[in-house]
């Protein structure tokens, strides 16, 4: 060490960071693609969660939730038309309004066919078995009629026919449901978490955070990545380290945009308040997963750890190269680990404690992502989180280590891309 | 004057490629420095060393008598080659950012953007963003930048470069006014009649090594007597093969000669009348790209 680095090493100015942090900060908040980026998610949910109709649309999904439907049903076995007729009703009795056709034909087929394209009913139950007997029903519908309607559909019909089926041997419709009725079959942990959130829209909750954060930590880091390859395409570095040292800079340049990356989500977490304020579905939501303290502070923790290890990463890469297109290749390297991750996220919120799920929630590169899902799906063993965290502090540091160094060399090098073994020679350059 | 930057041995490479090779020199305060050379020769190497961008693997590099610390940055002006401007930022916020990363608050450095973009007569263009401004306009904004903090030591790296006459001569009075209060100025370029201009001393470099350096008049002094030019009538070939002529451009009527070293003009121009017409002999001081050439070969030039 010499000299010159004690010299322009030991003090790093915060006075400088503060300054270029507040800079990028400024340049980028101001910008109307922030904005746009930052609304548009509240936007979509807000519409989709406070619209008038929102219960159709959600309940499409679901059986039992929808507008009454106009059904034609036509075979040539009337009783069996009525067994499913009298099945549709049991399920959902204000859901169908049934009417009958027999005789199967083509011109008939046209016919309803014309009928569901001038809407006079919403579609037909097809059931032409041929000479063959094989148990074959089509429903015939406009695209727009969902999953629920079908399943509903599905089902009347197999009890139709299984009650027809069975009436030859004596048995009574009402007998062969009950012999046909389902089983209730559900699991029970022995050991069971104790945050656990039971609902399926807590489930969904727990998604949308760890999707948020997945998608800042993917996101902010390029950004990082894009402001340093600006400045050095555009020369400002040479004149930002005639006053102040690389180090600043890069530390200025994580930290302003670091602190971009949470004022949007910042606004998407306010946003989440209002809707779930005024919205009757959002507030279920907020019921089945009281969004507390500690699911913001967590997020906080892991946010922060994963942008540094992110984002000091491209920004080693941005100061590397001299466009975006040289740095692609390394773009997606860095970028993969965070896109295996998705894999694992359903696992994580499903059986946080699957031993895949635990493994990849100590790599650094996934554990922002994985360990975040898996505390807000119960608690984890104390050990793992402070194991997990432990080691993203120590992947963070040399991270931060390493790309400051190739970072200092990097903004000063032009012309032609460097090559991998180059790159670690820079480490030495100090 | 006392020494404002010195360089001793110093050495850099990059990849394995010597930009720097051993070069020392020093320059004193208050004169205008020319660091000259072809595109490629080291000069922003050499540069980014004595603005403490870079530290040179080997041998030393000194700023106000002191190797360079944080303090001596903030005496330090820069104008970089290639412009270094935030576009999407007006020119006050530029001027600010900068003024202020070099040390000034934000109230002088608003004053002080504001009094030089008035006497640049770019006012109007304050709170326009940079990437509204003419080419030349950004150059002038980016000269600004590298004197808004009052620096004692300047260097400027093409500072002509892209600047059309009129602002090119406003710059030059500037440069003059500068070193008149008593500031050091380097100019790194490859236009040495730019250079030749301004500069009280140089330093010309070629393959990262110093190939001539001093003060301007001396060097010139040394070559002076050793080129001539002659205006002339008849006699094809004049002079050619002549014991005393090194070097020989003849265009028609008009020929440029350089003298072996010792050659005595007086017999020269004798040697000349005998043979031709002759209604001019001068003896010239070589322009400095005659002398870069001369040391260099026409190949590097």
């Amino acid at each position: 060490m010499t000299a010159w680095d004690a010299a322009m090493r030991s003090r790093v100015s915060p006075r400088s960071v503060w300054l270029i942090a507040r800079r990028e900060y400024l340049e980028r908040v101001r910008t109307r693609s922030f904005w746009f980026s930052t609304l548009i998610l509240p936007f979509i949910f807000s519409s989709i969660l406070l619209l008038p109709h929102a219960t159709d649309v959600v309940g499409g999904f679901a059986p039992g939730a929808h507008p009454t439907m106009r059904i034609a049903i036509v075979t040539a076995d009337r009783e069996l038309g009525g067994a499913i007729a009298a099945g549709l009703a049991r399920s959902d009795p204000r859901g169908f309004l049934v009417t009958f056709d027999s005789a199967p034909s083509p011109e008939l087929r046209a016919d309803l066919d014309g009928e569901i394209r001038s809407r006079r009913i919403d579609g037909y139950l097809w059931i032409d078995s041929g000479q063959s007997g094989a148990r074959r029903a089509v429903f015939a519908r406009p695209a727009s009629i969902g999953f629920g309607v079908t399943s509903e559909l599905d089902a009347a019909v197999w009890y139709g026919w299984t009650e027809r089926a069975l009436a030859p041997f004596g048995i009574q419709p009402d007998q062969a449901r009950t012999l046909l009725a389902r089983v209730d079959f559900s699991t029970a942990d022995v050991n069971p978490p104790s945050l656990r959130p039971q609902s399926e829209v807590a489930i969904l909750m727990v998604a949308m955070l760890v999707f948020v954060m997945f998608i800042s930590l993917m996101s902010y880091g390029i950004m990082v990545m894009r402001a340093v390859l600006d400045e050095k395409s555009s020369r400002i570095s040479e004149v930002l380290l005639c006053s102040t040292s690389a180090e600043e800079l890069m530390a200025g340049k994580v930290i302003g945009i670091g602190a971009l990356g949470m004022t949007q989500v910042a606004i998407w977490f306010a946003a989440a308040a209002l809707i779930a304020a005024a919205s009757p579905i959002a507030r279920v939501a907020a019921q089945a997963f009281p969004p507390g303290g500690s699911v913001i502070a967590w997020f906080a923790v892991y946010y922060v750890l994963g942008y540094l290890l992110y984002s000091s990463i491209y920004a080693a890469v941005g100061a590397s190269f001299n466009s975006p297109d040289e740095a692609q290749q390394w773009t997606f390297v860095i970028m993969l680990p965070l896109v295996a991750t998705i894999a694992l996220v359903e696992p994580a919120i499903m059986r946080p404690d699957a031993p895949i799920v635990v493994a990849g929630s100590m790599i650094p590169f996934s554990s922002p992502v994985l360990m975040y899902a898996r505390i807000l799906m119960g608690r984890p063993p104390i050990w793992q989180i402070a194991l997990s965290g432990a080691i993203l502090l120590a992947a963070v540091w040399v991270a931060l280590a390493i790309s400051a160094r190739i970072y200092r060399v990097g903004i000063l090098m032009y012309g032609k891309r460097p090559t991998l073994r180059e790159l670690i020679r820079w480490l030495r350059y100090a | 004057m006392p020494v404002t930057v010195e360089l001793e041995r110093a050495r850099k490479c990059y990849d394995g490629l010597v930009a720097v090779d051993s070069l020392s020199l020093a320059i004193s305060g208050g004169e205008i420095f020319g660091l000259l050379g072809p595109n490629g020769a080291g000069k922003t190497s050499t540069i980014r060393m004595m603005i403490g961008i870079t530290r040179p693997d080997s041998g030393a590099v000194r700023v106000f008598g002191t190797s360079i610390a944080r303090a001596t940055l903030s005496r330090i002006g820069y104008l970089p080659e290639e412009r270094g401007l935030y576009r999407r930022m007006t020119v006050r916020e530029n001027l600010s950012f900068l003024g202020r990363l070099a040390g000034l608050t934000a109230a002088q450095a608003l004053e002080r953007g504001r009094a030089w973009t008035a006497r640049l007569d770019l006012e109007d263009w304050f709170e326009r963003r940079v990437e509204e401004l003419s080419k030349g306009m950004q150059q002038k904004i980016q000269f600004v930048a590298a004197l808004i903090h009052d620096p004692d030591f300047i260097v400027l790296d093409e500072p002509f470069g892209g600047l059309d006459p009129v602002n090119a001569n406003e710059l030059k009075e500037i440069l003059l006014e500068l070193k008149g209060q008593g500031r050091t100025i380097v100019l790194s370029t490859h236009r040495m009649d730019q250079a030749e201009k301004l500069c009280d001393a140089i330093c010309l470099i070629n393959g990262g090594r110093a190939i001539v350096q001093g003060n301007l008049r001396e060097i010139k002094s040394q070559y002076g007597e050793r080129f001539v030019r002659i205006d002339y009538a008849g006699a094809n070939g004049l002079l050619a093969g002549h014991p005393m002529v090194e070097a020989r451009r003849d265009f028609g009527n008009h020929l440029e000669l350089k003298l072996r070293a010792g050659a005595d003009p007086q017999e020269l121009l004798r040697a000349a009348a005998a043979a031709a017409r002759i209604s001019r002999f001068e003896l010239m001081e070589p322009s400095l790209e005659e002398i870069f050439i001369d040391r260099v070969g026409r190949r590097d030039a």
